[in-house]
């Protein structure tokens, strides 16, 4: 069936064209895309046109910007218009963007907070007027603290611990190692720290000789690696809380001629695939954007058409998986990602 | 046809109307762009001229609007703060760090009564603003260098304070200001507003205001009149590091968090607000008028375009078009004056 509609399809666009006259592919797309077959049967585009409301940490990010495009193409594949509210990786701007956002009607709403806790006044404003409120990707409050629709996120102990296994598997399990940390406040990097050191914790002969925190800015990735590479002659590898540092950093790497140290990330997005399938990155683990904004769209006609009810009708958690990247699944990996399933 | 003799009786008005506009510029324009923004949007969207939405854009630029205060002061003086959004930020950190935290907050922070945890916020607002004057006019370190230095320190503090951990809890007076209302005004607007109001009459009915504009005019005239130009910049420093410091505690308040880093996107959005108002970025000329005209013209152009059905990406250019418009108009309304 699959094949069928790879053969029909001579673009990602046409893959959703195709998706959109016929129900019945859709219905098979969306079970592939890991729907459980039951649900997919219930799950239909929206009867009559839906208005909803999305916005990411921002769309400067190349992981945001390919889930508003995800979110888009299930969009129209949903009968749902999305607006699109950016939150320029910014507090104050993204605030002032779901203050804005909170004055209008929506059908529903999908937000992916930049800094946990700055929107719970909109958002609460949102959900007092009956607006299903879905969280993506990070807690937009502490939990307990506000009564959003569901929150779709991925595991990020499990992507640190699945991705660090592998690297820990490739230096055979001993050496020096570096992990380069996110921003020490996001969710997303206190979990992946806590899975990469639950899994070096198993093998003694691995010294982690540096944890320095990177924010996820490249150019601090470059000044941090550039220190590590002058003080320390022998590094098996290094663990990165996202790709864009692990690429930042094997440019530094490069230019001192240590390609020799293995290199794990996370988020998996092109060129990170691109990089695992020239073998300058070991691997990386899928942070599923397009999965995450996709079924944030599903989720949000599934309250809308089919009255589904927080706790009760869906879960308050679902958790959006996504699998360690390596040479060999990669090419099937990238075609997902081009069609906005993964 | 009476013609010529209507060309010729308005040949000595046109010259006033003319020496109006030229000398007005600065503050005519930012006047009509908001005036066309405001049309445009409403035209354009139903959901934006409301009174919903109008509280909406007032309560947006309110935080800001107290951090401009301070930096109309210092920009008109001719000089620049760009710590202002670090301070606001450590500031906001400082009254959450001596606050009691909810027990998921992993903070080692030092808990203290309400009423001393703003105190001890508002001396560390005066220790920046103090520390500033004093390399700005002591030493003699350019505001710019200087400030910048100030802004990595503050920066460095809010780092120290929360190590990458989010504070949610803050005085009771701070959150009551920061995130309450008052018949439907939020306390932040009223706040600016009663900001915007003093800054202005200082400057415009005190002695202090008329030197802040000397100085910022002619330095060396403003010297040379007995005014202590040092005294004057090493006020306007800490005035600035105080309106900073203030706004950074309602800022957390109203936010609902307070995190490393939060309000890095005050700096331009105050700058732009003061510029764009028509001060004039060469000191002597402006105010607080203008930096209202300036932070409804922002607040108006970042609602608006939140209203309308077009292109995320298309929204950062049509800003910064904007912008350099309005900088543009600021420039060429300063030579225009020049060439009098």
């Amino acid at each position: 069936m699959n094949d069928d509609l790879i053969n029909l399809a001579k673009s990602r666009r046409d893959v959703f064209k195709v998706l959109g006259g016929a129900a019945a592919l859709g219905a098979v797309m969306m079970a592939d895309a890991g729907f459980d077959p039951a649900m997919a049967q219930a799950l239909k585009p929206a009867g009559k046109p839906m208005k909803a409301a999305f916005s990411n940490a921002g769309l400067q990010a190349s992981w945001c910007a390919q889930g508003k495009t995800a979110a888009e193409a299930w969009g129209k594949l949903m009968n749902v218009e999305i607006t699109w509210f950016d939150g320029e990786l910014a507090a104050t701007k993204q605030r002032a963007a779901i203050d804005n956002m909170a004055t209008q009607k929506w059908d529903f709403v999908a937000i992916q907070t930049f800094g946990i806790g700055t929107l719970t006044d909109p958002i609460q404003k949102m959900i007092d007027a009956g607006t299903p409120v879905i969280a993506m990707d990070t807690l937009v409050a502490p939990p307990g603290t506000i009564a959003i629709h569901t929150f779709i996120a991925p595991d990020n102990i499990m992507m640190g611990s699945s991705v660090t296994s592998q690297l820990m598997a490739a230096i055979k399990g001993e050496g020096n190692v570096v992990m380069t940390q996110g921003a020490l406040g996001h969710s997303g990097a206190q979990g992946r720290a806590k899975g990469f050191k639950a899994i070096v914790a198993g093998f003694p002969n691995v010294k982690v000789i540096n944890e320095e925190p990177a924010d996820w800015d490249v150019t601090k990735v470059a000044r941090i690696w550039d220190s590590i590479l002058t003080q320390n002659d022998k590094i098996a590898g290094a663990f990165f809380h996202n790709d864009d540092m692990a690429l930042a950093a094997y440019n530094v790497m490069k230019a001192k001629g240590r390609t020799d140290i293995v290199i794990a990330g996370v988020d998996a997005m092109p060129p990170a695939v691109q990089a695992v399938l020239d073998g300058t990155m070991l691997a990386t683990v899928r942070n599923p954007s397009c999965r995450i904004h996709g079924w944030a769209v599903a989720a949000g006609v599934a309250a809308v058409q089919g009255g589904e009810k927080a706790g009760k009708d869906i879960p308050n958690f679902i958790l959006a998986d996504g699998p360690v990247i390596t040479k060999e699944t990669a090419p099937g990996h990238l075609w997902l990602q081009k069609n906005f399933l993964i | 046809m009476s013609a010529p003799t209507d060309q010729i009786s308005n040949l000595p008005k046109s010259k006033p109307l003319q020496s109006f506009v030229r000398n007005q510029l600065r503050n005519i324009a930012p006047v009509f762009t908001l005036l066309a923004l405001v049309l445009f949007f409403s035209l354009a969207s139903s959901s934006f001229f409301t009174m919903v939405n109008c509280m909406n854009i007032l309560s947006q630029i309110s935080i800001t609007a107290i951090i401009a205060v301070g930096l109309t002061y210092v920009i008109l003086t001719s000089e620049i703060d760009l710590s202002v959004a670090a301070v606001a930020n450590a500031i906001g950190i400082t009254v959450a760090y001596f606050t009691l935290q909810p027990d998921y907050v992993n903070i080692a922070n030092l808990p203290m009564p309400g009423i001393i945890a703003i105190v001890l916020a508002l001396l560390s607002a005066l220790a920046f603003g103090l520390v500033t004057a004093f390399g700005v006019t002591w030493i003699g370190i350019p505001s710019f260098i200087m400030t910048l230095a100030i802004m990595q320190i503050a920066n460095g503090v809010s780092a120290l304070l929360v190590r990458g951990q989010i504070a949610y809890s803050y005085p009771s007076l701070i959150t009551m200001l920061g995130s309450g209302s008052v018949f439907g005004v939020r306390w932040t607007i009223i706040v600016a507003i009663l900001f915007l109001l003093i800054g202005h009459l200082i400057l415009r009915y005190s002695r202090f205001g008329r030197y802040i504009y000397m100085t910022g005019g002619n330095r060396e005239a403003a010297e040379y009149s007995g005014v202590n130009v040092k005294f004057i910049i090493g006020s306007v420093m800490v005035i600035s590091a105080m309106c900073s410091g203030i706004a950074g505690m309602l800022a957390v308040a109203y936010f609902g968090s307070a995190q490393q880093n939060q309000f890095d996107s005050y700096l331009l959005d105050a700058i732009a607000a003061v510029v764009v108002g028509g001060t004039s970025l060469f000191g002597g000329r402006g105010g607080i008028g203008n930096t209202i005209i300036g932070l409804l013209v922002l607040g108006v152009l970042n609602n608006g375009l939140d209203h309308i059905q077009i292109d995320s990406f298309l929204k950062i250019l049509i800003r910064g078009l904007i912008l350099l418009i309005a900088l543009i108009i600021n420039i060429y309304a300063q030579k225009l004056k020049e060439s009098e």
